[in-house]
């Protein structure tokens, strides 16, 4: 009796949560669907002891064989590569977004699209480059170095440091691309209170700032540390070379490179990895709770440029100096190979466009880049407002905590299961669906999974932006007669709409470069771009490869650069709020 | 083609009677007839008018895109290929036939991947009597049948592997004459390899090797500190451009891709090349049988078997190879040395592993 005392209080409390908050719940089931019921094959995965469809039995093998010696030692390597990475690259994005989004420098749209390329060049092209930049005898750094100053050169890309490098350039980039935009619309008289109050402009930015855009900052900083964590082609390329070996290599290794695969050991694998990732989601989603991040309100903003006056050409010379670095070598690199007769291969007949002509005349590449353009497009665009739905749950919706938690964690799922198996998941997940519903073998799937893969990044994106925006303007325009959708479209969505666009351009790069699922899961007949590269890469046609990156490279380019300008300009008419 | 060395088949005379014993099995089983009803295959193929392609050599054998593009215009059957590494296809294959969700009509194997489909997969079904099955050289319908795959895969070509050396970095009076050269120690870190702990090439050469020249030469080999890699397209033309001195085993389907460059040669040691065989396989239930069986007839044919010899692999019909330009026929014509034992590959991969860490 007691316990039924207990009990009749509580359904009602949930029927009418259910009621009250029915969009938020339909939104986490619709999540569930989407990324619960693939995980569910990937923990039975490795709690059974052969693939799905096949005979076998409950087992814990895969998780006695991951608690080796070697295998917890890989563990521990990823953990300390990934938090080199992108701890270096937070700081990088940190100052980098600070003076292209902050200050007067010169030609700063243009300096914000050029360091955030490197996103935008597929992993096995930028570690192939510096491969080829940066190899410890013949790579071109070396060469450089030995002719310039005789006796070998100080170069090797195929190091610890080297791949802690290869993971900055994406992470610095990343974390930049994110930071940015909200960066500019932080309100400038927040930084005026403390300076009146007498900080310095550093004291400013880490007391002031920092705190403010902590939403942002640290969801670009988890979101590229598991990034790095799960980092494939890199450690691939780079790592194993030199011994180091990263979960992702692992993985690949268990399933591809022994006669029969280990699926209870590599899904293993998976699990720890959301298992030992999902925590400091929800560290950072507890820290983001506790603290008050809004710096757009009712009273206006005044997002002004700081004056760096006589540093302003020093700092521009440290921009072109870190483009000429990090972008302008391996995408130089990149561009020069599309032209190359053979890649890494100079002199005076070198050069050539008959790789553009045979990559433009090629119908398997070219209906690949048709596919994958349309397939981009239309996920990154349900991508986005998935993630625009999930972030105004977990960030400013009213739904009760359990919901908001719900959809948070859920949206973070797939980005805390490495690829290489998250690809397997999707295919075991939707061969067995049940008969009515025919998704496997159509490119239904591929779009499916690639929501599902870039539903973090869109999330993680919104959330940030939507943190930031004070919930008084919406309720400023209720009291005005607007309903709640006019509020949100007119109001929010205006304030947001730069980063949303990241977000799209983000998700879109993401689905362009995405390889494991889409080679497990790609329809007959629907070939998409980064199937292509690996078809061009395991035939060595490197340079159709930089061709096919190069017509990628710049519709991108220019629209990141579009909305920095766009967003840059928006703000300078209404900026004074 | 030359006969086996030490390897499979190690005499003469054993050779001799062992194509005998091909043939008269193949007679007693009507194996290689012109079957039956071809004509209605050919044109229930065309009813059928599509067929889906797995490659599961990742892109790697160039001719499959050229035979489905051609096999699309001579008898307008869409046919779909998709690109793949070979264990995905082997995981695509194995989880549409138990969900029975068939996708794929054909899927392109080697011998090692095939023996694994047929027999701990059980994802195959025989191929069927095929108008050309008789053309297929006799030496690979032996080995094909002493594995017991011969009725499920069919084979249109054969990998030989070579050694590719930079003309620069490696003076003529150095060039590897014997796979023994390779433990010379002025190569010491300056050889790249496929890895030989994984299936594929480099597993190839470390079976054949293994059985021919024993533990201890990989033990020495594994002590030059060569650079192990998967990427083996890209491998060629790191040696290429200067990064290595070497590159082991070279597979001769990649040699058209560095063909032209002045400072690349490929040498096929005096034992011989190893070798592997490349085919395709039905699933157990597909979809579009009869243009599955045709596609697997048409990779038979003249067409496509010249075609696989421009593209440097061995043509599985005999004879073919008299066609082919001179330099395809003095690199292929390489004593065929020895290749993998596919019922024995899991544990050798294990040893490969022991040696190579």
């Amino acid at each position: 009796m007691v316990g039924t005392q207990v009990w009749r209080p509580a359904i009602p409390g949930v029927r009418a949560s259910l009621r009250r908050e029915g969009a938020a719940v339909l939104l986490l089931l619709g999540l569930g669907l989407l990324v619960v019921y693939p995980t569910t094959f990937l923990i039975y995965g490795s709690l059974y002891s052969a693939p799905p469809g096949d005979p076998g039995s409950l087992t814990a093998q895969g998780y006695r064989a991951l608690w080796s010696g070697e295998n917890l030692r890989i563990l521990a390597e990823t953990f300390g590569l990934a938090l080199a990475g992108s701890g270096a690259g937070l700081v990088l994005g940190l100052m980098l977004g600070w003076v292209v989004a902050r200050t007067d420098v010169p030609g700063a749209a243009l300096w914000e699209a050029m360091f955030t390329l490197p996103l935008f060049i597929p992993p096995v092209l930028m570690a192939a480059a510096w491969g080829m930049l940066a190899a410890p005898r013949a790579g071109l750094l070396n060469a450089a170095f030995r002719t310039l100053f005789g006796g070998e050169g100080p170069f090797n890309v195929y190091s610890a440091g080297g791949l802690v490098w290869y993971l900055v350039q994406y992470s610095a980039a990343f974390q930049l691309g994110v930071i940015t935009g909200p960066l500019r619309a932080f309100d400038a008289t927040l930084e005026d209170a403390g300076r009146v109050c007498g900080a310095s402009r550093g004291r400013v930015f880490w007391s002031v700032v920092l705190p403010v855009m902590y939403p942002v900052v640290s969801n670009a900083f988890l979101y590229s540390f598991v990034r790095s964590f799960e980092s494939f082609e890199g450690p691939l390329l780079l790592g194993l070379p030199a011994g180091i070996r990263m979960l992702a290599t692992q993985i690949y290794e268990v399933i591809h490179q022994r006669h029969r695969p280990d699926y209870p050991l590599a899904t293993a694998m998976g699990v720890v990895a959301l298992l030992l990732t999902a925590p400091l989601v929800w560290l950072q989603w507890r820290l983001q709770r506790q603290g008050g991040f809004v710096s757009i309100t009712g009273r206006g903003y005044a997002p002004k440029p700081v004056r760096l006056r006589r540093w302003r050409w020093v700092i521009f010379g440290g921009c072109f100096l870190y483009a000429l670095l990090v972008v302008g070598l391996p995408v130089g690199q990149l561009v020069l190979g599309s032209f190359l007769r053979f890649f890494g291969l100079y002199g005076a007949n070198a050069w050539t466009l008959d790789h553009y002509q045979r990559v433009l005349r090629d119908p398997f590449v070219l209906g690949a880049l048709r596919n994958t353009l349309l397939l981009a497009a239309v996920g990154a665009t349900l991508a986005v407002l998935l993630g625009a739905a999930v972030a105004y749950v977990s960030v400013r919706g009213r739904a009760a905590g359990w919901v908001r938690a719900g959809v948070n964690l859920l949206s973070w799922v797939p980005l805390l299961m490495p690829g290489v198996v998250l690809g397997i998941a999707f295919l075991w997940a939707y061969a067995f669906l049940p008969r009515s519903v025919s998704l496997y073998g159509t490119v239904w799937a591929l779009l499916f999974a690639y929501v599902t893969l870039c539903l973090p990044v869109a999330s993680r994106v919104n959330a940030g932006a939507f943190a930031q925006v004070s919930g008084e303007l919406e309720e400023c325009a209720r009291v005005c007669g607007a309903n709640g959708w006019r509020a949100f479209w007119s109001v929010v969505a205006r304030l947001v709409w730069p980063s949303v666009a990241v977000g799209w351009i983000l998700s879109f790069v993401l689905i362009v470069r995405e390889v494991s699922a889409s080679i497990m899961l790609a329809a007959p007949g629907a070939q998409v771009l980064s199937v292509s590269i690996v078809y061009l890469w395991g035939q060595g046609r490197l340079e159709e490869v930089c061709v096919v990156a190069v017509l990628m490279l710049v519709p991108v380019f220019l629209g990141r650069y579009l909305v920095g300008r766009l967003q840059r300009a928006e703000l300078q008419r209404g900026g004074t709020g | 083609m030359r006969i086996p060395g030490k390897g499979g088949v190690r005499s003469r005379a054993g050779v001799v009677l062992s194509v005998l014993a091909v043939c008269l099995l193949a007679t007693l089983a009507g194996w290689g007839a012109p079957a039956d009803g071809w004509p209605q295959v050919v044109e229930a193929a065309r009813r059928e008018n599509q067929l889906v392609l797995y490659d599961g050599h990742g892109g790697a054998i160039p001719t499959i895109q050229f035979a489905a593009e051609r096999f699309q215009r001579r008898y307008g059957i869409r046919v779909e290929v998709s690109v793949m590494r070979a264990s995905e296809a082997v995981e695509r294959v194995r989880i549409e036939q138990r969900a029975g969700r068939p996708v794929a009509d054909l899927v392109t194997v080697g011998s090692t991947t095939a023996w694994q489909m047929k027999n701990l997969d059980r994802t195959l079904q025989p191929l069927g009597s095929l108008p050309s099955g008789r053309k297929v050289s006799a030496q690979i319908r032996l080995q094909m049948e002493a594995w017991g795959i011969g009725d499920v895969m069919l084979t249109e070509a054969v990998q030989l592997y070579g050694i590719l050396i930079n003309t620069q970095l490696v003076p003529p009076q150095e060039e590897p004459r014997s796979w023994m050269d390779l433990l010379d120690p002025r190569w010491r870190g300056k050889l790249i390899t496929d890895d030989p702990r994984a299936p594929g090439g480099g597993f190839v050469f470390f079976s054949a090797t293994y059985k021919q020249l024993g533990r201890r030469y990989h033990e020495a080999l594994s002590a030059q500190r060569p650079f192990l890699t998967r990427a083996i397209a890209e491998a060629a033309n790191r040696v290429a451009r200067g990064e290595f001195a070497i590159m082991y085993p070279f597979a001769l389907g990649l040699f058209p891709r560095v063909r032209d460059l002045p400072n690349v040669k490929v040498v096929i040691p005096r034992e011989g090349a190893p070798y592997v065989f490349q085919g395709v396989s039905m699933p157990q239930t597909v979809r579009h049988p009869n243009a599955a069986r045709l596609f697997a007839e048409f990779l038979l044919s003249e067409e496509v078997q010249r075609q696989l010899a421009r593209d440097y692999l061995l043509p599985a019909v005999a004879g073919t190879l008299l066609q082919a330009p001179p330099e395809v026929r003095n690199l292929l014509r390489a004593r065929l040395w020895d290749t993998t034992d596919p019922p024995r590959a899991d544990e050798q991969l294990k040893v490969a592993a022991e040696i190579y860490r």
